[in-house]
Protein backbone atom coordinates (compact mmCIF):
# COMPACT_ATOMS: atom_id res chain seq x y z
CA UNK A 1 0.00 0.00 0.00
CA UNK A 2 2.96 2.38 -1.15
CA UNK A 3 0.13 5.13 -2.33
CA UNK A 4 -0.82 5.35 1.08
CA UNK A 5 2.47 6.92 2.76
CA UNK A 6 2.40 9.98 1.35
CA UNK A 7 1.74 11.67 4.90
CA UNK A 8 4.25 11.16 7.71
CA UNK A 9 2.91 8.80 11.00
CA UNK A 10 4.82 10.45 14.28
CA UNK A 11 4.90 8.93 17.61
CA UNK A 12 5.25 10.97 21.00
CA UNK A 13 6.32 9.81 24.01
CA UNK A 14 6.09 12.62 26.28
CA UNK A 15 4.58 12.62 30.00
CA UNK A 16 3.92 16.31 30.23
CA UNK A 17 0.60 17.34 29.11
CA UNK A 18 1.70 20.64 28.21
CA UNK A 19 4.87 20.14 26.14
CA UNK A 20 3.22 17.33 24.34
CA UNK A 21 0.06 19.81 23.38
CA UNK A 22 3.35 22.46 22.37
CA UNK A 23 4.95 19.61 20.09
CA UNK A 24 1.50 18.75 18.72
CA UNK A 25 0.41 22.34 17.64
CA UNK A 26 3.84 22.87 16.10
CA UNK A 27 3.75 20.06 14.00
CA UNK A 28 0.24 20.34 13.00
CA UNK A 29 0.99 23.98 11.98
CA UNK A 30 3.99 23.47 10.43
CA UNK A 31 2.57 20.20 7.95
CA UNK A 32 -0.56 18.93 7.28
CA UNK A 33 -0.32 15.65 6.15
CA UNK A 34 0.50 14.00 9.54
CA UNK A 35 -0.93 11.95 12.20
CA UNK A 36 0.48 12.26 15.65
CA UNK A 37 -0.02 9.34 18.05
CA UNK A 38 0.11 9.88 22.03
CA UNK A 39 2.05 7.26 23.38
CA UNK A 40 2.59 6.46 27.07
CA UNK A 41 5.55 4.25 27.54
CA UNK A 42 8.23 2.78 25.45
CA UNK A 43 6.87 -0.68 26.09
CA UNK A 44 3.28 1.26 24.43
CA UNK A 45 5.48 2.15 21.23
CA UNK A 46 6.78 -1.28 21.34
CA UNK A 47 3.86 -2.86 21.00
CA UNK A 48 1.78 -0.39 19.07
CA UNK A 49 5.11 -0.45 16.29
CA UNK A 50 4.92 -4.25 15.92
CA UNK A 51 1.10 -4.67 15.45
CA UNK A 52 0.06 -1.57 13.22
CA UNK A 53 2.42 0.10 10.35
CA UNK A 54 5.41 1.44 11.52
CA UNK A 55 5.78 5.22 13.03
CA UNK A 56 8.07 7.28 11.05
CA UNK A 57 9.19 9.26 13.57
CA UNK A 58 9.08 8.87 17.07
CA UNK A 59 9.71 11.94 19.29
CA UNK A 60 10.82 11.34 22.75
CA UNK A 61 11.55 12.84 25.55
CA UNK A 62 14.89 11.35 26.96
CA UNK A 63 14.49 11.70 30.65
CA UNK A 64 11.16 8.77 30.20
CA UNK A 65 14.23 6.70 29.17
CA UNK A 66 16.75 6.08 32.00
CA UNK A 67 17.94 2.88 31.55
CA UNK A 68 16.21 1.90 28.85
CA UNK A 69 19.18 1.77 26.34
CA UNK A 70 18.82 -2.04 25.82
CA UNK A 71 15.09 -1.04 24.25
CA UNK A 72 16.59 1.82 22.42
CA UNK A 73 19.00 0.29 20.25
CA UNK A 74 16.25 -2.88 19.92
CA UNK A 75 14.72 -0.86 18.42
CA UNK A 76 16.70 1.11 15.90
CA UNK A 77 17.88 -2.48 14.82
CA UNK A 78 14.54 -3.37 14.19
CA UNK A 79 13.21 -0.20 12.70
CA UNK A 80 16.33 0.74 10.66
CA UNK A 81 14.36 3.39 8.88
CA UNK A 82 12.58 5.20 11.79
CA UNK A 83 13.81 8.94 12.55
CA UNK A 84 14.49 8.40 16.84
CA UNK A 85 14.73 12.09 17.67
CA UNK A 86 14.53 13.55 21.36
CA UNK A 87 13.40 16.63 22.72
CA UNK A 88 15.74 17.44 26.57
CA UNK A 89 14.02 18.91 29.14
CA UNK A 90 18.10 18.59 30.82
CA UNK A 91 21.30 18.04 30.09
CA UNK A 92 21.82 14.25 28.12
CA UNK A 93 24.33 11.88 28.50
CA UNK A 94 26.56 11.89 25.61
CA UNK A 95 25.93 7.47 25.54
CA UNK A 96 22.48 8.05 24.85
CA UNK A 97 22.78 11.08 22.55
CA UNK A 98 24.60 8.28 19.90
CA UNK A 99 21.18 6.15 19.83
CA UNK A 100 19.34 9.40 18.47
CA UNK A 101 19.17 10.88 14.81
CA UNK A 102 19.03 14.09 16.51
CA UNK A 103 18.65 15.96 19.96
CA UNK A 104 16.38 18.99 20.05
CA UNK A 105 16.20 20.70 23.70
CA UNK A 106 13.23 22.66 24.71
CA UNK A 107 14.63 25.93 24.06
CA UNK A 108 15.39 25.78 20.51
CA UNK A 109 12.61 27.68 17.68
CA UNK A 110 9.60 25.15 16.92
CA UNK A 111 10.97 26.34 12.86
CA UNK A 112 14.44 24.52 14.13
CA UNK A 113 12.43 21.56 14.94
CA UNK A 114 9.75 21.01 12.66
CA UNK A 115 12.08 22.09 9.88
CA UNK A 116 15.20 19.68 11.12
CA UNK A 117 12.04 16.48 11.82
CA UNK A 118 10.74 17.18 8.34
CA UNK A 119 14.31 16.85 6.58
CA UNK A 120 14.69 13.64 8.26
CA UNK A 121 12.44 12.46 7.53
CA UNK A 122 12.14 12.75 4.14
CA UNK A 123 15.86 11.75 4.13
CA UNK A 124 15.11 8.41 4.61
CA UNK A 125 11.44 8.24 3.10
CA UNK A 126 13.50 8.81 -0.10
CA UNK A 127 15.62 5.81 0.98
CA UNK A 128 12.64 3.83 0.96
CA UNK A 129 12.01 5.15 -2.94
CA UNK A 130 15.26 4.26 -4.26
CA UNK A 131 14.02 0.77 -5.16
CA UNK A 132 10.80 1.67 -5.97
CA UNK A 133 11.52 1.22 -9.70
CA UNK A 134 8.26 -0.79 -10.84
CA UNK A 135 9.57 -2.81 -12.94
CA UNK A 136 10.86 -6.32 -12.35
CA UNK A 137 13.66 -7.75 -12.70
CA UNK A 138 14.06 -11.22 -15.06
CA UNK A 139 15.10 -12.61 -11.69
CA UNK A 140 11.94 -11.76 -9.78
CA UNK A 141 9.42 -12.64 -12.66
CA UNK A 142 10.90 -16.04 -12.57
CA UNK A 143 9.87 -15.93 -8.84
CA UNK A 144 6.83 -14.78 -9.59
CA UNK A 145 5.87 -17.36 -12.25
CA UNK A 146 6.53 -19.91 -9.79
CA UNK A 147 5.09 -18.31 -6.67
CA UNK A 148 1.59 -18.07 -8.69
CA UNK A 149 1.87 -21.68 -9.64
CA UNK A 150 1.59 -22.25 -5.77
CA UNK A 151 5.02 -22.92 -4.99
CA UNK A 152 5.93 -22.23 -1.27
CA UNK A 153 9.63 -20.96 -0.54
CA UNK A 154 12.03 -23.84 -0.09
CA UNK A 155 10.44 -25.58 -3.36
CA UNK A 156 11.39 -22.02 -5.52
CA UNK A 157 14.34 -22.13 -4.14
CA UNK A 158 15.31 -25.50 -5.09
CA UNK A 159 13.74 -25.17 -8.54
CA UNK A 160 16.01 -22.03 -9.24
CA UNK A 161 19.06 -22.70 -7.48
CA UNK A 162 19.17 -20.21 -5.22
CA UNK A 163 18.87 -20.06 -1.37
CA UNK A 164 15.53 -19.26 0.70
CA UNK A 165 16.87 -16.53 2.08
CA UNK A 166 17.20 -14.95 -1.44
CA UNK A 167 13.40 -16.05 -2.34
CA UNK A 168 12.67 -13.74 0.54
CA UNK A 169 14.19 -11.04 -0.71
CA UNK A 170 12.81 -11.28 -4.12
CA UNK A 171 9.54 -11.96 -3.02
CA UNK A 172 9.81 -8.81 -0.97
CA UNK A 173 11.05 -6.69 -3.64
CA UNK A 174 7.79 -8.11 -5.79
CA UNK A 175 5.70 -6.76 -3.33
CA UNK A 176 7.26 -3.50 -2.91
CA UNK A 177 7.65 -2.82 -6.20
CA UNK A 178 3.85 -4.08 -7.48
CA UNK A 179 2.09 -3.04 -4.05
CA UNK A 180 0.67 -6.21 -4.13
CA UNK A 181 1.31 -9.14 -1.72
CA UNK A 182 -1.65 -12.03 -1.58
CA UNK A 183 -0.85 -14.56 -3.92
CA UNK A 184 -4.21 -14.37 -5.98
CA UNK A 185 -3.66 -10.13 -6.30
CA UNK A 186 -0.23 -11.56 -7.96
CA UNK A 187 -1.48 -13.81 -10.47
CA UNK A 188 -3.46 -10.83 -11.50
CA UNK A 189 -0.68 -8.63 -11.83
CA UNK A 190 1.23 -11.35 -13.80
CA UNK A 191 -1.60 -11.88 -16.33
CA UNK A 192 -1.72 -8.10 -16.96
CA UNK A 193 1.76 -7.47 -17.58
CA UNK A 194 1.52 -11.00 -19.75
CA UNK A 195 4.32 -12.31 -17.77
CA UNK A 196 2.13 -15.13 -17.54
CA UNK A 197 -1.21 -16.13 -19.81
CA UNK A 198 -4.50 -16.54 -18.85
CA UNK A 199 -4.71 -20.11 -20.46
CA UNK A 200 -2.21 -20.93 -17.93
CA UNK A 201 -4.67 -20.95 -15.32
CA UNK A 202 -7.86 -22.85 -16.58
CA UNK B 1 -6.96 5.45 3.02
CA UNK B 2 -7.92 9.13 4.62
CA UNK B 3 -5.47 9.97 6.86
CA UNK B 4 -5.53 13.65 7.85
CA UNK B 5 -6.01 14.11 11.69
CA UNK B 6 -9.05 16.27 12.39
CA UNK B 7 -10.23 17.67 15.44
CA UNK B 8 -9.93 16.02 18.75
CA UNK B 9 -13.32 15.39 19.97
CA UNK B 10 -14.47 16.64 22.79
CA UNK B 11 -18.03 16.20 24.45
CA UNK B 12 -19.34 20.16 24.09
CA UNK B 13 -18.89 19.84 20.43
CA UNK B 14 -21.53 20.47 18.06
CA UNK B 15 -21.64 16.87 15.78
CA UNK B 16 -22.85 18.60 12.70
CA UNK B 17 -19.82 20.74 12.75
CA UNK B 18 -17.47 17.71 12.85
CA UNK B 19 -19.74 15.67 10.67
CA UNK B 20 -18.87 18.78 8.25
CA UNK B 21 -15.11 18.11 8.66
CA UNK B 22 -14.73 14.63 8.71
CA UNK B 23 -18.18 13.22 6.55
CA UNK B 24 -16.79 9.74 7.66
CA UNK B 25 -18.27 10.55 11.18
CA UNK B 26 -21.89 9.67 9.34
CA UNK B 27 -20.98 6.08 9.89
CA UNK B 28 -19.63 6.15 13.14
CA UNK B 29 -23.40 7.62 13.53
CA UNK B 30 -24.96 4.73 11.69
CA UNK B 31 -23.09 2.57 13.66
CA UNK B 32 -24.31 3.65 16.70
CA UNK B 33 -28.15 3.85 15.51
CA UNK B 34 -27.67 7.14 15.92
CA UNK B 35 -30.23 9.11 13.22
CA UNK B 36 -28.44 12.06 11.09
CA UNK B 37 -30.80 14.77 11.60
CA UNK B 38 -28.63 16.08 14.54
CA UNK B 39 -29.65 19.25 14.48
CA UNK B 40 -27.27 22.03 16.35
CA UNK B 41 -26.98 19.55 19.32
CA UNK B 42 -23.58 18.48 20.54
CA UNK B 43 -22.21 15.14 20.93
CA UNK B 44 -23.17 14.77 24.58
CA UNK B 45 -26.79 15.53 24.18
CA UNK B 46 -27.23 13.42 20.77
CA UNK B 47 -25.20 10.53 23.59
CA UNK B 48 -27.84 10.93 25.89
CA UNK B 49 -31.01 10.72 23.56
CA UNK B 50 -29.46 7.43 22.55
CA UNK B 51 -28.96 6.15 25.54
CA UNK B 52 -24.99 5.98 24.54
CA UNK B 53 -22.26 6.05 26.33
CA UNK B 54 -20.27 9.31 25.81
CA UNK B 55 -16.82 7.67 26.69
CA UNK B 56 -17.40 5.13 24.29
CA UNK B 57 -18.29 7.53 21.42
CA UNK B 58 -15.77 9.65 21.92
CA UNK B 59 -12.93 6.79 21.83
CA UNK B 60 -14.70 5.42 18.91
CA UNK B 61 -15.31 8.77 16.88
CA UNK B 62 -12.08 10.23 17.79
CA UNK B 63 -10.53 6.56 15.69
CA UNK B 64 -12.12 7.69 12.91
CA UNK B 65 -10.75 11.63 13.64
CA UNK B 66 -7.34 9.41 13.54
CA UNK B 67 -6.69 9.19 17.37
CA UNK B 68 -5.93 6.25 19.48
CA UNK B 69 -6.99 5.55 22.58
CA UNK B 70 -4.65 5.37 25.40
CA UNK B 71 -3.51 2.04 26.32
CA UNK B 72 -5.35 1.96 29.80
CA UNK B 73 -9.37 2.06 28.79
CA UNK B 74 -12.01 0.45 31.28
CA UNK B 75 -15.22 -0.09 29.85
CA UNK B 76 -18.43 -1.12 31.79
CA UNK B 77 -20.36 -4.46 30.81
CA UNK B 78 -23.11 -1.70 29.22
CA UNK B 79 -20.67 0.17 27.47
CA UNK B 80 -19.41 -3.40 25.71
CA UNK B 81 -22.44 -4.04 24.92
CA UNK B 82 -22.68 -1.17 22.77
CA UNK B 83 -19.14 -2.08 21.18
CA UNK B 84 -20.20 -5.38 20.23
CA UNK B 85 -23.25 -3.84 19.00
CA UNK B 86 -21.76 -1.33 17.00
CA UNK B 87 -19.24 -3.97 15.11
CA UNK B 88 -22.56 -6.05 14.39
CA UNK B 89 -24.11 -3.31 12.84
CA UNK B 90 -20.69 -2.63 10.94
CA UNK B 91 -21.13 -6.13 9.66
CA UNK B 92 -24.26 -5.29 8.14
CA UNK B 93 -22.95 -2.70 6.73
CA UNK B 94 -20.32 -4.35 4.64
CA UNK B 95 -22.65 -7.36 3.82
CA UNK B 96 -25.84 -5.29 3.10
CA UNK B 97 -24.50 -2.23 1.72
CA UNK B 98 -20.97 -1.95 0.57
CA UNK B 99 -20.40 -5.16 -0.98
CA UNK B 100 -23.49 -5.34 -3.19
CA UNK B 101 -22.55 -2.02 -4.38
CA UNK B 102 -18.81 -2.79 -4.94
CA UNK B 103 -19.74 -5.85 -6.78
CA UNK B 104 -22.27 -4.17 -8.97
CA UNK B 105 -19.97 -1.22 -9.92
CA UNK B 106 -17.50 -4.85 -10.90
CA UNK B 107 -19.96 -6.24 -12.85
CA UNK B 108 -20.89 -3.08 -14.85
CA UNK B 109 -17.41 -2.54 -15.67
CA UNK B 110 -16.90 -6.29 -16.72
CA UNK B 111 -20.23 -5.57 -19.14
CA UNK B 112 -18.57 -2.49 -21.01
CA UNK B 113 -14.99 -4.02 -21.56
CA UNK B 114 -14.35 -7.68 -22.37
CA UNK B 115 -10.91 -7.95 -21.30
CA UNK B 116 -10.47 -11.41 -19.30
CA UNK B 117 -8.74 -9.91 -16.81
CA UNK B 118 -11.76 -8.02 -15.37
CA UNK B 119 -13.51 -11.05 -15.16
CA UNK B 120 -10.33 -12.00 -12.98
CA UNK B 121 -10.76 -8.83 -10.62
CA UNK B 122 -14.06 -9.75 -10.06
CA UNK B 123 -13.27 -13.36 -9.07
CA UNK B 124 -10.54 -11.55 -6.72
CA UNK B 125 -12.85 -9.46 -5.27
CA UNK B 126 -15.46 -12.17 -4.36
CA UNK B 127 -12.88 -14.32 -3.07
CA UNK B 128 -11.71 -11.75 -0.76
CA UNK B 129 -15.45 -10.78 -0.12
CA UNK B 130 -15.94 -14.58 1.16
CA UNK B 131 -12.92 -14.52 3.39
CA UNK B 132 -14.00 -11.57 5.02
CA UNK B 133 -17.67 -12.62 5.55
CA UNK B 134 -15.95 -15.72 7.24
CA UNK B 135 -14.24 -13.85 9.49
CA UNK B 136 -17.33 -11.72 10.28
CA UNK B 137 -19.22 -14.91 10.88
CA UNK B 138 -16.50 -16.18 12.96
CA UNK B 139 -16.43 -13.12 15.19
CA UNK B 140 -20.82 -13.05 15.47
CA UNK B 141 -20.63 -16.78 16.22
CA UNK B 142 -17.87 -16.96 18.46
CA UNK B 143 -16.21 -13.73 19.45
CA UNK B 144 -18.63 -11.22 19.95
CA UNK B 145 -20.84 -13.68 21.98
CA UNK B 146 -17.81 -14.67 24.21
CA UNK B 147 -17.05 -10.96 25.01
CA UNK B 148 -21.08 -10.98 26.17
CA UNK B 149 -20.48 -13.49 28.47
CA UNK B 150 -17.35 -12.57 29.74
CA UNK B 151 -19.31 -9.50 30.81
CA UNK B 152 -21.48 -11.37 32.71
CA UNK B 153 -18.71 -12.77 34.48
CA UNK B 154 -19.63 -16.28 33.86
CA UNK B 155 -16.72 -17.59 32.17
CA UNK B 156 -17.73 -21.32 32.52
CA UNK B 157 -20.40 -21.18 29.94
CA UNK B 158 -18.76 -19.11 27.13
CA UNK B 159 -18.28 -21.11 23.95
CA UNK B 160 -15.13 -21.63 22.97
CA UNK B 161 -12.99 -18.92 23.59
CA UNK B 162 -11.72 -17.25 20.44
CA UNK B 163 -8.54 -16.56 20.23
CA UNK B 164 -6.50 -12.94 19.85
CA UNK B 165 -3.85 -14.19 17.36
CA UNK B 166 -6.64 -16.07 14.61
CA UNK B 167 -8.14 -12.22 14.89
CA UNK B 168 -5.51 -10.56 14.07
CA UNK B 169 -4.30 -12.90 11.36
CA UNK B 170 -7.87 -12.32 9.57
CA UNK B 171 -7.41 -8.77 10.07
CA UNK B 172 -4.11 -8.43 8.45
CA UNK B 173 -5.76 -10.62 5.41
CA UNK B 174 -8.61 -8.45 4.81
CA UNK B 175 -6.10 -5.25 5.08
CA UNK B 176 -3.53 -6.94 2.31
CA UNK B 177 -6.33 -7.70 -0.57
CA UNK B 178 -7.88 -4.21 -0.50
CA UNK B 179 -4.21 -2.93 -0.92
CA UNK B 180 -3.75 -5.24 -3.23
CA UNK B 181 -6.79 -4.53 -5.41
CA UNK B 182 -6.01 -0.58 -4.96
CA UNK B 183 -3.25 -1.87 -6.46
CA UNK B 184 -4.34 -3.06 -9.28
CA UNK B 185 -6.74 -0.50 -10.29
CA UNK B 186 -4.58 2.51 -10.10
CA UNK B 187 -1.13 0.83 -11.11
CA UNK B 188 -1.24 -2.39 -13.05
CA UNK B 189 -4.80 -2.56 -14.73
CA UNK B 190 -5.54 -0.53 -17.95
CA UNK B 191 -8.94 -0.08 -18.69
CA UNK B 192 -9.85 2.42 -21.19
CA UNK B 193 -12.66 5.00 -20.62
CA UNK B 194 -15.74 5.01 -17.89
CA UNK B 195 -13.67 7.02 -15.43
CA UNK B 196 -17.24 7.57 -13.92
CA UNK B 197 -18.05 3.94 -12.95
CA UNK B 198 -14.57 3.72 -12.12
CA UNK B 199 -14.21 6.29 -9.56
CA UNK B 200 -17.11 5.37 -8.00
CA UNK B 201 -16.01 2.00 -7.84
CA UNK B 202 -12.81 3.35 -5.91
CA UNK B 203 -14.74 5.83 -3.94
CA UNK B 204 -16.52 2.87 -2.30
CA UNK B 205 -13.45 1.36 -2.27
CA UNK B 206 -11.74 3.61 -0.22
CA UNK B 207 -15.28 4.14 2.06
CA UNK B 208 -14.24 0.04 2.44
CA UNK B 209 -10.83 0.37 3.99
CA UNK B 210 -11.43 3.58 5.91
CA UNK B 211 -14.50 1.67 7.67
CA UNK B 212 -12.80 -1.60 8.09
CA UNK B 213 -9.55 0.07 9.39
CA UNK B 214 -11.26 2.06 11.98
CA UNK B 215 -13.32 -1.49 13.03
CA UNK B 216 -10.08 -3.18 13.31
CA UNK B 217 -8.60 -0.62 15.52
CA UNK B 218 -11.70 -0.93 17.55
CA UNK B 219 -10.94 -4.46 17.84
CA UNK B 220 -7.70 -4.12 18.31
CA UNK B 221 -7.47 -1.44 20.91
CA UNK B 222 -10.56 -1.58 22.43
CA UNK B 223 -12.40 -5.53 22.42
CA UNK B 224 -9.52 -7.43 22.91
CA UNK B 225 -7.88 -5.33 25.55
CA UNK B 226 -11.07 -5.54 27.49
CA UNK B 227 -11.14 -9.02 27.02
CA UNK B 228 -7.54 -9.66 28.74
CA UNK B 229 -8.35 -7.35 31.65
CA UNK B 230 -11.13 -9.44 32.26
CA UNK B 231 -10.02 -12.98 32.09
CA UNK B 232 -7.07 -11.30 34.09
CA UNK B 233 -9.38 -10.26 36.88
CA UNK B 234 -11.34 -13.61 37.18
CA UNK B 235 -8.39 -15.41 37.47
Amino acid sequence: MMMNRHKYAIAVIEPSPIIFEGIYKAFHESESRIVITEIESIDEFIRQADEQNPFDMVIINPSVLPNRTKEIKKIRKTYPKLVFVGIAVSLVDNELLSLYNEMFSIYDSIEHITQRCRKLMKDYSSENKSNDNENLSKREEEVLKLLIKGMVNKEIAQTLGISTHTVISHRKNISNKTGIRSQSGLTIYAISKKIVSITDFD
Amino acid sequence: MQHIQNTKIKGGMKMLELIEENQFLLLALQHFGIDFAVGDKSVVQICAENSISENLFLIVANLYNGYRPKSTLSFSSEEIRQIVSFLKNNHDYYRNDKYPEISSYIRQLQENHSEEIIFLLEKFFNEYFNEVMDHFAYEDNVAFPYFLKLTNKSKDDAPSPYSAHEYLDHHSDIRIALGDLKSLLFKHININGDPGLRRKLLFSLFELEFDLHVHSLIEENILIPVGYNIERSMG
